[in-house]
């Protein structure tokens, strides 16, 4: 982003090559901490925390948090809980735009609801409410959720908005 | 023309009042409790969520829904908090440490009723403050000018940083990419775009929006999807004398009263939030207490302490929010979001020609605390239900409204890809310890830092001088530097200190 601003007069280039040089400096502060002279390293090791006895308290809900969360559910799949959910979403989001997001909704709901095993009644309520909810976006709030690159206005449903 | 503020809280009366602005107003506590009490929800992902659906609702009534939200979740956060030991969000988790003792000694209803009263009891003295508060900070508001503006930005940051834990220069990292992020799309003097690649949809940039659904919600469906389906396994008890509850709350009324300008105060520094005056507020009842080691083990003053000061919080927050568009935690920054949305501009404007809109807000708050202590006392034993909820429900629900949200918002697809990408940005930032506020508020200052460096590079001729010429803005540079390196100059004499021979 520092480079490709070059070409730009300095009214447009100033702030984004600012702010970009400064991102790029704290980056490699970070990666090559371990290698700075001591106060230097200190100073970006150092945690800001300026709440002193707080952070005791807090550090150790947070302690207690971090344990819970390396204990991920089992669900007995293969891939581990968040990385399978991060899956689910990309795949609604580009599916979505080639299909739509008024049909990928509900199949995104029982997908998702199916892999983590849930009943089949839940499967269903919820996929439904994501239909329902789909529908009112077009409906009631005319968003042209019912269009995708691959369905166009087939679905017609805001009445080809 | 200014409306003086007894005519503007007159009118502001006639707002709140009105249908169907009650009506939105008791809807956004009903939901925003419901937020607060499921733990990985809370106040600043229901804002998210629930602002595209905005979009129709006249301005006054939306802002009063969504600050309604923010109101009920602080409430809504204590009751799972109390009952089953997992803070439904981050304002309530000091509110464990006593509360949840309470439940398991048979007194459940007694720290639900001691939450409800200390929150609204607690959110009413600060909401009178803020009324008092906002009739001097148009002055304030007004002796700054475009350099102050950008270096206000700036400090906002750089708070941020040494008030988040973690490292500062991860902090700074953080917020500087959210600034940057924010020069995607035509830039604000000439007419040249600037890392569109050609993409004529994103000429008018990145959403910030979207952004937020993407940083809290998407954000925090990953986090949730690594913990335990169910959150509350055992059937709950709630047992115990809600009017005892009631009275503890004004047998202390100076814990009370401190709790919740502690929770104004602290919530008034951008990025602070509730769950840092949730702490402070806690250690100083603590403190003052003369018995002590009763906290931790059901001592009501815990709870109090904590309740009251994440209701201050609400209205300090609201001060750098409305003053200047800097938002004092997440929530805020959602709400801000609301503020543009809806053509309500921070700035002088909202205590001048505006001060109307800005009493119905405050009275909004107001009237809220009073709903919530009575849904909290009447409804009390039910919300447990709530608890109760598996997040494998939660997630695919609050997924589908995201998108659907986000394209709402411009009917651009390049506001889903935000919500999808940032919301991985997200995840990545906070497992490793990168500050998502500082990413939020670096994205919501991005465009109000850029347009006054470059005003005040214009009036100054391109010398950045301007930044150090007047009295404020050189205090602003300084607090700045001192904010920056303050800490790490009083760790170096300390060292240095130690080091001397005696």
């Amino acid at each position: 982003m520092y480079i490709r601003a070059q070409d730009w007069s300095f009214d447009t280039k100033v702030f984004p090559q600012s702010m970009a040089a400064l991102v790029i400096i704290g980056s490699l502060l970070l990666f090559f901490q371990d290698y700075l002279p001591g106060p230097l390293r200190t100073l970006v090791a150092e945690t800001g925390g300026a709440f002193g006895k707080t952070d005791e308290l807090e550090e150790e809900l947070e302690d207690e948090a971090d344990t819970e969360e390396f204990n991920m559910p089992d669900y007995g799949r293969p891939l581990n809980p968040v990385l399978m959910t991060a899956i689910f979403i990309t795949g609604y989001a580009v599916l979505g735009y080639y299909f739509s997001l008024f049909i990928m909704s509900p199949i995104f709901a029982a997908v998702y609801l199916v892999w983590f095993r849930q009943p089949w009644w839940i499967v269903a309520i919820l996929s439904a409410l994501a239909l329902v909810l789909a529908y009112a976006f077009v409906t009631m709030i005319t968003v042209p959720v019912d269009r995708g690159v691959f369905v166009g206005d087939l679905l017609m449903i805001g009445g080809g908005i | 023309m200014a409306a003086a503020p007894v005519q503007a809280l007159s009118e502001a009366a006639s707002i709140v009042f009105s249908w169907p602005t009650i009506g939105w107003m008791i809807v956004g506590l009903t939901l925003g409790m419901i937020f607060g009490a499921l733990p990985g929800i809370g106040s600043s992902l229901g804002m998210a969520i629930v602002l595209p659906l905005t979009l129709p609702i006249e301005s006054t009534a939306a802002i009063i829904l969504l600050v309604s939200i923010y109101s009920g979740a602080m409430y809504g956060g204590s009751i799972a908090a109390i009952l089953i030991n997992v803070p439904g969000t981050a304002a309530a988790a000091a509110t464990t440490f006593d509360g949840y003792p309470m439940s398991k000694q048979g007194n459940a209803k007694d720290a639900l009723a001691v939450s409800a009263t200390a929150s609204a009891v607690g959110g009413a003295l600060t909401t009178s403050a803020l009324f008092v508060i906002s009739n001097f900070l148009v002055v304030i508001v007004l002796a700054f000018g475009s350099p102050e503006y950008f270096l206000v930005a700036i400090l906002g940051i750089t708070m941020i940083t040494v008030v988040a834990r973690g490292s500062m220069v991860k902090g700074l990292v953080a917020g500087f990419f959210g600034l940057l992020l924010t020069t995607v799309g035509i830039a604000p003097i000439s007419p040249t775009s600037r890392y569109t690649f050609g993409q004529l949809s994103l000429f008018d940039g990145l959403s910030f929006v979207a952004a937020l659904i993407g940083l809290f919600a998407t954000t925090e469906m990953l986090y949730l999807a690594g913990r335990a389906g169910g959150i509350a396994d055992e059937n709950v008890e709630i047992s115990g004398s809600l009017w005892q509850g009631v009275r503890g709350v004004f047998r202390r009324p100076i814990t009370l009263f401190k709790s919740a300008l502690i929770g104004m105060g602290v919530g008034a520094i951008p990025g602070s939030g509730a769950s840092v005056s949730n702490f402070l507020a806690y250690s100083e009842a603590m403190r003052a207490s003369d018995d002590s080691s009763s906290f931790g083990n059901g001592n009501p003053v815990g709870v109090i302490a904590s309740e009251a000061s994440n209701s201050g919080t609400i209205d300090g927050s609201l001060i750098p929010t409305l003053s200047f568009g800097i938002p004092g935690s997440g929530s805020t920054a959602v709400l801000l979001g609301g503020l543009i949305m809806h053509g309500m501009v921070p700035g002088p404007d909202l205590f001048t020609s505006q001060l109307n809109q800005t009493y119905a807000l405050f009275l909004a708050l107001m009237v809220g605390n009073i709903f919530i202590l009575v849904v909290g006392l009447s409804f009390v034993t039910k919300l447990s239900a709530i608890t109760k909820i598996d997040s494998n429900y939660i997630i695919p629900t609050i997924m589908v409204l995201a998108m659907l949200g986000a394209l709402t918002l411009r009917a651009n697809w390049w506001d889903v890809w935000t919500i999808v990408v940032l919301g991985f940005i997200g995840y990545y930032m906070r497992r490793n310890n990168y500050s998502v506020i500082a990413f939020v508020l670096g994205f919501v200052l991005g465009p109000i830092a850029e347009q006054n460096l470059l005003r005040s590079l214009q009036l100054s001729g391109g010398s950045f001088s301007i930044f150090i010429e007047q009295p404020l803005s050189l205090l602003l540079v300084i607090a700045i530097v001192v904010v920056l390196f303050g800490h790490y100059v009083d760790s170096l004499l300390a060292r240095l200190k130690d080091r001397l021979p005696i």
